[in-house]
């Protein structure tokens, strides 16, 4: 079942189009992310769903009603913020009851039922034990549990994610990334998350529209998106894929493909070899990583990159290394 | 919020605000200006600017500006010094200190020189405990002239210097300073070639703001410059003899001058300063200093701390010994607190003091009104001609005292529509609405700042709460600007209560003030009324000081 539709939605901002012609459906209970580089107009989608700004044409439908034009108070959609925007006059309490206060106008329930309902939140996110404190003592990683918290209490329809873990360090966005994917599994809101962090994308979502310059260029699963790139953005974006044009490819790895085309090789499935006769390429850097080697190629005028897992190496190359190139699988991608 | 859509209430206070800055800014400023061009048969005429370029005039702007720029190398030399080595030294008890030497920045300028006076005149302590340590009969020195305005001067003044430079010593990264030590600079070169350079904003900020107000400044200058004259004296004086046109030539002149200072303070605060921000910088303390210095920062912090304290203190012990005892050896009186006593039971003494508090407290109703309204118009609403009513708001932060209470003089001494078509000088309310215009900038900028530091996304996270404008504004605004506006509302009762400037020029017998008062008793040498009055002052802006710092503290920042 469909729970968020955008049709055709564009926008501009100073005569400069900053969406054209979004089409995206969201069903029911999934996670689906808006990935791109920043200024691809992500955000401003984000914001169009929410009613914070208005699509200058196309529609906003959530749960079969047209929200076009409705303002952000009339539409069931949660918001957690990049900053948090937790209250800053407010204890945790409050800051969760706020959104319930409004609705017991409409709907006439009770003191006791807030306070049941923001204890049983708090409880799923971890901060039972910080109901009383002042926000402004939380860290960041905290504000980001309560933020989800606050918005999750009011059963939205959706709830928007505006890159929520780019404030938070490495570790912690690790964490608190795999804290969101359970929350969302269990609660089974349906949610929509724009983030310029591919992995995270890829590792969050149900399903992924990558965008760019104000264009969806490819949507789908994370696993389509990542092995089927349909452009070479989506290639490079996603997957840092290594293209190579057609006079490239067949000199290198003797395969044929139409000049307008490039052959779209994901670092993992490029082999850097010793013992062959068409030495076309010099290790330029060698990363070891732990899990992994990670060697910069240059192939003529192209540096590319290759990435082998240390436990499979067989042959490891140090820098200067004269080297052929060859592909892992035979699965031919082009892209154009 | 929608932006761009004004409700009725909006529009209603959009004319009150018309309303106000035109009747109560820019007419008196017409007038000013029309005065000026006016000679004593009110007819078009240049005489009073022609007048501009006689001896005395030269003479007073001449003074007026080298007044001003002796006080901003006195000032800013013992400001920096001190922040400097607040920062760096080891100074114990430093929290302490760096508090009582801000105490001249809240105490009202009438008191400060009024202290100095009994301090260091001719019959003052200073003079009698040498007299009588020495066995002399007259005084070893005068403390008026120059020197007193001076030293009053740079004792408001400082302060200044030592808020924005230790704020600005605060905020440099001390991994600057341990890498120009660890590549072998002394701390003398990393002084000159890191700390300072890294400084020079704050004090430019501070030398234009202190600039600005030694030009304006009359207290000290009416009370001790003698026969040396000064824009604003001047301006008083030729208002006593009634020479209007004279007194608004002069005024207009002191007002493009400080005008031109406010323009180039806020054109420098537009500019974006360069620096280079990281996540965290350690804020631990640099290379230690030598203990030897550390001492002798510690003597010199002392010493001027006492020095600071020591005007108040004379106050202190002035109120509390009978009246009338600076004619005779008042070190052998008893102590008396009839001083104070006579101020709450005598209706002479109670008046004025009824009048300051009742003409504070409808400044402070008046500019809260104004202010934050406007500023709420300013930063959260797009109207046309919003800059404009910025600049305009921010007007009277350049004009000085003496000139609004002539233009208030000038405008309002027939009936207008402003004053409800009555002459109001005279009148009790000239002086709150007097009060009212100067203070008017600290609300404004404290709100509008207020509302700008207000994330645009808790707005929003509220509205998709599904609260509405009018809940938001009432949940959410109102809480996180409150601070700031109570903080500007009690700077603003702080400046009304002791105000003298331009009350000196607007009162009338039964509308004294406390400061008009406290001038009176030390002009017929009535030491214990004027001093008293002076500490209860004194108390009283200090009791708010503190509870303003206190609510100030626990209001929210936002994590």
């Amino acid at each position: 079942m469909t729970n968020l539709q955008l049709k055709n939605i564009s926008k501009e901002f100073n005569k400069i189009k900053v969406l054209s012609d979004i089409n995206i459906e969201v069903k029911q209970g999934e996670f689906y992310s808006i990935v791109g580089p920043s200024g691809c107009g992500k955000t401003t989608l984000l914001r169009i769903i929410a009613g914070l700004e208005f699509a200058d044409t196309g529609n906003v439908i959530i749960k079969n009603i047209d929200s076009t034009e409705l303002s952000p108070q009339k539409r069931n959609v949660g918001i957690v913020f990049q900053n948090y925007a937790l209250f800053p006059n407010m204890t945790v309490f409050e800051n969760v009851a706020y959104g319930l206060e409004i609705k017991k106008e409409n709907k006439n329930f009770g003191k006791d039922i807030i306070k049941e309902k923001v204890n049983l939140v708090l409880e799923k996110v971890q901060m039972s034990h910080k109901i009383n404190n002042n926000v402004t003592t939380l860290s960041g990683g905290e504000q980001q549990r309560i933020s989800l918290a606050r918005v999750i209490v009011t059963e939205p329809d959706v709830i928007l994610f505006d890159e929520p873990l780019s404030n938070l360090d490495y570790a912690l966005r690790l964490e608190t990334r795999n804290e969101l994917k359970r929350l969302q599994r269990e609660v089974g809101i349906t949610s929509v998350y724009v983030t310029h962090d591919q992995t995270e994308a890829l590792a969050l979502s149900d399903r992924i529209a990558v965008l760019n310059k104000g264009i969806v260029q490819q949507t789908g699963t994370p696993y389509e998106v990542y092995y089927n790139p349909e452009n070479s953005f989506v290639a490079e974006f996603i997957g840092h894929s290594n293209l190579f044009d057609a006079a490239l490819s067949k000199e290198i790895f003797n395969v044929e493909i139409n000049n307008d085309e490039r052959l779209s090789v994901l670092p993992e499935e490029l082999i850097p070899v010793a013992n062959t006769e068409n030495k076309i390429a010099k290790i330029t850097d060698v990363q070891f990583t732990g899990f992994s080697i990670e060697y910069s190629i240059s192939v003529k005028d192209l540096l590319v990159k290759a990435l082998q897992p240390t436990h499979s190496v067989n042959e490891k190359f140090n820098v200067g290394d004269e080297v052929g190139l060859k592909l892992l699988s035979d699965k031919i991608r082009k892209v154009k | 919020m929608n932006r761009n859509k004004l409700t009725p209430v909006n529009i209603i206070f959009v004319c009150l605000i018309l309303f106000f800055v035109i009747g109560y800014i820019l007419f008196p400023l017409f007038s000013l200006l029309k005065e000026s061009f006016l000679n004593q048969e009110k007819l078009l005429s240049f005489s009073s600017y022609e007048s501009l370029f006689s001896q005395t005039a030269l003479k007073a702007t001449f003074n007026s500006i080298l007044l001003s720029v002796i006080t901003v190398i006195g000032s800013g030399l013992i400001g920096i010094y001190f922040a400097y080595i607040f920062q760096y030294h080891r100074i114990p008890n430093k929290s302490f200190f760096s508090t009582l030497l801000l105490i001249p920045l809240a105490t009202p300028p009438l008191i400060g020189v009024v202290a100095f006076l009994f301090l260091l005149n001719e019959s003052g302590l200073v003079s009698k405990l040498l007299m009588m340590l020495f066995n002399l009969q007259h005084a070893l020195f005068r403390f008026d002239g120059w020197t007193a305005i001076i030293i009053i001067h740079i004792y408001s003044f400082y302060t200044m210097y030592f808020l924005f430079v230790a704020s600005a010593l605060k905020k440099i990264d001390t991994n600057l300073i341990d890498a120009s030590y660890s590549m072998g600079a002394t701390k003398t070169k990393t002084f000159f070639k890191i700390i300072l350079p890294q400084l020079i904003p704050a004090i430019i900020g501070a030398s234009l703001i202190t600039f600005m107000a030694s030009m304006a400044s009359f207290t000290a200058p009416f009370i001790f410059g003698g026969s040396d004259r000064f824009l604003t004296t001047e301006i008083f004086n030729a208002k006593i003899n009634g020479d209007n046109s004279f007194a608004s030539s002069l005024s207009v002149l002191l007002t493009i001058i400080s005008i031109l200072f406010l323009i180039l303070l806020r054109w420098y605060r537009s500019k974006k300063v360069l620096t280079i921000r990281h996540k965290s910088t350690p804020k631990t303390s640099v290379a230690q200093f030598k203990k030897g210095i550390n001492y002798f920062s510690t003597f010199v912090s002392a010493m001027f701390t006492f020095l600071i304290m020591l005007p108040i203190m004379t106050l202190l012990f002035l109120s509390f010994i009978p009246e009338g005892s600076l004619m005779r050896n008042f070190f052998e009186e008893s102590f008396t607190i009839s001083n104070y006593s006579k101020i709450f039971s005598d209706s002479q003494f109670f008046d004025p003091f009824k009048n300051s508090i009742g003409m504070a407290i409808i400044a402070v109703v008046i500019t809260l009104i104004i202010g934050v309204s406007s500023s709420f118009l300013i930063a959260k609403k797009n109207i046309k001609g919003k800059n404009f009513l910025e600049s305009i708001l921010s007007l009277p932060y350049g004009i000085p005292g003496t000139v609004i209470a002539l233009s208030f003089i000038l405008s309002f001494n027939t009936p207008t529509i402003f004053t409800a078509l009555t002459s109001i000088v005279g009148t009790f309310w000239i002086l709150p609405l007097a009060y009212a215009v100067r203070n008017l900038p600290l609300v404004t900028q404290s709100s509008i700042a207020g509302f700008h530091s207000i994330d645009p996304s808790l707005e929003e996270a509220s509205q998709t709460l599904g609260a509405s404008g009018f809940r938001t504004f009432k949940k959410i605004i109102v809480p996180l600007i409150f601070p700031s506006v109570l903080n500007g509302a009690l700077l603003v009762f702080i400046n009304s209560v002791g105000e003298f400037v331009s009350t000196i020029l607007l009162y009338s017998y039964s509308t004294k003030t406390i400061s008009v008062e406290i001038y009176s008793q030390i002009r017929m040498y009535n030491t214990g009324a004027a001093a008293s009055y002076g500490i209860i002052l004194f108390l009283m802006v200090m009791v708010i000081v503190y509870f303003s710092r206190k609510t100030l503290d626990k209001s929210v920042g936002v994590g």
